[in-house]
């Protein structure tokens, strides 16, 4: 009775085939489906090279997040309902053809370009968060850049000069298949995969850096802790400056002023959001030059002279 | 007995020898401007330098600068190098007069404020005999004046830049001062008095503000030099008439803290913005890179004052002074002598770069270039009005010359640091009178 109702359903399906195949052709290329097997939820659930395959494909979407064991259980079914949720398919669990379909074309569109090689040389990584993207840097020469999502306008990703000092293979949840930590002294942020690949191109994160998944799982061996992460864009023109900052003073108002004091050739280190001995010496030089008290202390004087106080016009 | 004789004639032609040869050494600032650059020889320049916080609108800064001009120099010159090393602010005096002592300085040492003229009697170089008669006619009388020291420059003189007061000529008209004449004529505490009384009497409107303390010795130092008393000026009275000097100059002071000039406990870390707000009338005294600098910030915003250079007020019956700030390029040799052509060498890179870097740099700082000072003129003046370009030209006229050496410099810090900031805040606090005031400062002084 079993096997005669399965045979149906596949008749059925079978038939169905040409229909979803034209309703998703309107929407994305084309492909190959037909040779995809129909994975279904059953009791006892399904299993095979063909279960394990889909889970491997899932993973690096970051739908499917377990250890891939080649069985059709809840935690594929329940990758395979996010994936149909994310392209407005009916939520069936079910890997007919039109989720086949789908999750090629998904996979199409994240997959930019061919694998490169790991870049060689000094690797660094400039996250620009207003072209939302990621580019890869070899020794000062971009190697690769990845689209991104980045933090929401209330829950901004921290402009700044990083680095990698986390770094995480085994994560899970929203933050997809790798996780690195920067060093960002005012708040856990970080660059990671995502259960949500829609969301690439965004700025909809809480202030991390979102990537594709099979994208951060390349960047990931690419990497290592000390890899410097510089974070730009044009919202360092509406960071809030308080009046006066000093020495241990930490924060996202510390950056421009760090990078100020370096456009004006002073030796700040990284711009990394701590009022260290490195910013209060430039600080103190600035107003030396100037003729101020060298207090080391960026009052409303020095902050208005380098444009960032109340009256900073040109920032 | 001819044996012994002869012994003794060699000997003593020996010592003469020795002495011929011994003696110029001895003398360490010994050089001949003569000796030419030997075209066989490689000379390595040791070259330190202050990185001005200066930028350019393509994103170019200071640094950028000094390299470009040693790599045309190096370019020129083929068989010269130089070892550039940025020094700090905070700290990089130190570290040359360090090397003095060790007998081992930079060849060349450039320096944007200078705080004397002459740092090591035999270590530095005078360059009046490697100055072309022709050439000496391009660089501002005042500014040669200003390094002269027994006869001899002590440097080539890049760009300098007088203390000044800023004015809002808006709001200093308004109030009645004749912006122009003081501008070109000068003005003297009791104009100053009345001008500043008169803001007083607005109450909250614009006023006029210090950009130090009453109790600063700075400033009081400031005031002397304009009140017709300096450690440095020749010509100057001494005796009964210093006495003088310092009791009005004090009194001067003791007026303004009275009237309110100076908020007690004031400390108003803004008066720049304030300032370029319009919430200031009158600013002093300040030098003139940082109002470019803040300039430049507010140089877009819609509403800004019209910035005007004035002269520090000057006592009754005196005259004016401009302190200055000079920015000198030094040579050395070292004690251990690597001759005259090394020294030629040295000059020549000093001269270039003085040169080069007074003319790129001045336009950047609201400065005068000291060779050709004219050209501030005719290059524009960049975003200075020309009656401040005129102002700035017109003080190489009355520019007090530096500290003769360290040791002068040294003591003038330690009169407006031990001396009178102490003196002046017994003034402030009412413990003494100007004259009792003049006389503990006399006796100290003397």
């Amino acid at each position: 009775m079993r096997s005669e109702s399965r045979v149906i359903l596949f008749l059925v399906l079978f038939i169905l085939l040409p229909c979803l195949a034209v309703r998703g052709a309107g929407r994305e290329p084309s492909c190959q489906c037909q040779g995809q097997p129909l994975l279904v939820k059953t009791i006892p659930p399904m299993r095979g090279k063909a279960v394990l395959a889909l889970q491997e494909r899932l993973s690096q979407l970051g739908y499917y997040r377990k250890e891939a064991d080649g069985l059709y259980g809840p935690a594929t079914v329940q990758a395979v309902e996010k994936l149909q949720a994310d392209l407005g398919l009916p939520v069936t669990g079910n890997m007919d053809p039109a989720t086949w379909a789908h999750l090629a074309w998904v996979e199409e569109k994240a997959v930019v370009e061919q694998p490169l090689p790991p870049p060689q040389g000094e690797i660094s990584i400039l996250v620009d968060t207003d072209a939302l993207i990621l580019i890869v840097y070899a020794d000062g020469e971009p190697y690769k850049i990845y689209p991104v999502a980045v933090g929401k306008w209330t829950t901004p990703t921290p402009l700044g000069e990083w680095q990698i000092n986390s770094m995480s293979s085994v994560w899970e949840g929203p933050f997809g298949a790798r996780w690195l930590g920067l060093s960002c002294p005012f708040g856990n942020y970080g660059i990671h995969g995502t259960d949500n690949p829609a969301s690439i191109g965004w700025e909809v994160s809480s202030g991390c850096i979102r990537m594709y998944n099979h994208d951060v799982i390349e960047l990931f061996d690419w990497v290592a802790p000390g890899t410097p992460v510089t974070i730009i864009g044009s919202r360092i023109k509406s960071i809030p400056i308080p009046p006066r900052l000093g020495p241990g003073d930490v924060g996202q108002a510390v950056v421009p002023l760090q990078w100020r004091l370096r456009e004006l050739g002073q030796d700040v280190g990284r711009a990394d959001g701590v009022y260290g001995k490195a910013t209060e010496g430039a600080v103190r030089e600035l107003q030396y030059f100037y003729g101020l008290p060298p207090s080391g202390i960026a009052d409303r004087n020095l902050l208005f002279l380098l444009g960032l106080g109340k009256g900073g016009e040109d920032r | 007995m001819r044996g012994r004789r002869g012994a003794l004639m060699g000997i003593l032609l020996i010592i003469l020898a020795g002495l011929y040869f011994f003696l110029p050494a001895c003398r360490l600032t010994y050089v001949d401007p003569e000796v030419q650059i030997n075209p066989a020889r490689h000379y390595i320049l040791e070259f330190w330098d202050y990185p001005l916080p200066v930028v350019w609108e393509d994103g170019t800064n200071y640094r950028d600068l000094v390299r470009e001009l040693i790599a045309q120099f190096e370019r020129e010159h083929p068989n010269i190098s130089i070892n550039y090393r940025p020094l700090p602010f905070v700290g990089g005096a130190e570290l040359l007069e360090q090397a003095l002592r060790e007998g081992s300085p930079p060849d060349v040492y450039s320096e944007p404020f200078s705080r004397g003229i002459v740092y090591h009697q035999g270590l530095q170089v005078p360059i009046t005999p490697y100055l072309q008669p022709e050439e000496r006619g391009f660089y501002s009388p005042g500014v040669l004046a200003a390094i002269e020291w027994e006869g001899e420059l002590w440097g080539w003189p890049a760009w300098f830049s007088p203390l000044i007061w800023a004015g809002n000529r808006q709001l200093l008209e308004a109030a009645g001062l004749d912006v122009d004449r003081v501008q070109t004529l000068g003005w003297n505490w009791e104009e100053f008095l009345a001008l500043a009384r008169q803001f007083a009497a607005a109450g909250e409107g614009p006023r006029i503000l210090f950009s130090t303390g009453p109790g600063e010795g700075e400033l009081f130092a400031n005031l002397l030099s304009n009140n017709g008393w300096s450690s440095r000026a020749e010509n100057r009275e001494e005796g009964e008439k210093r006495r003088i000097v310092l009791r009005e100059t004090a009194a001067f002071i003791s007026l303004l803290w009275s009237e309110g000039f100076w908020q007690p406990g004031e400390d108003d870390p803004g008066w720049l913005e304030n300032f370029y707000a319009g919430r200031v009338a009158l600013l002093g005294p300040v030098n003139t890179w940082l109002l470019r600098g803040a300039g430049a910030r507010v140089h877009q915003a819609r509403h800004h004052p019209e910035l005007v250079f004035l002269p520090a007020p000057h006592g009754i019956g005196a005259r004016e002074y401009a302190e200055p700030t000079v920015a000198l390029v030094r040579v050395f040799r070292q004690r251990r002598f690597q001759g005259a052509d090394q020294v030629k060498a040295a000059m020549e890179f000093a001269r270039y770069f003085s040169q080069k870097q007074g003319q790129a740099i001045a336009h950047r700082l609201w400065s005068l270039p000291a060779y050709n000072p004219g050209s501030l003129r005719e290059k524009g003046e960049g975003e200075l009005s020309p009656a401040n370009a005129r102002f700035l030209l017109r003080t190489q006229e009355y520019l007090l010359p530096l500290p003769r050496d360290l040791a002068q410099w040294r003591q003038e810090q330690k009169w407006q640091e031990e001396v009178f900031s102490p003196a002046l805040a017994k003034i402030l606090a009412g413990e003494l009178t100007p004259r009792e005031f003049a006389e503990q400062v006399y006796t100290r002084l003397h």
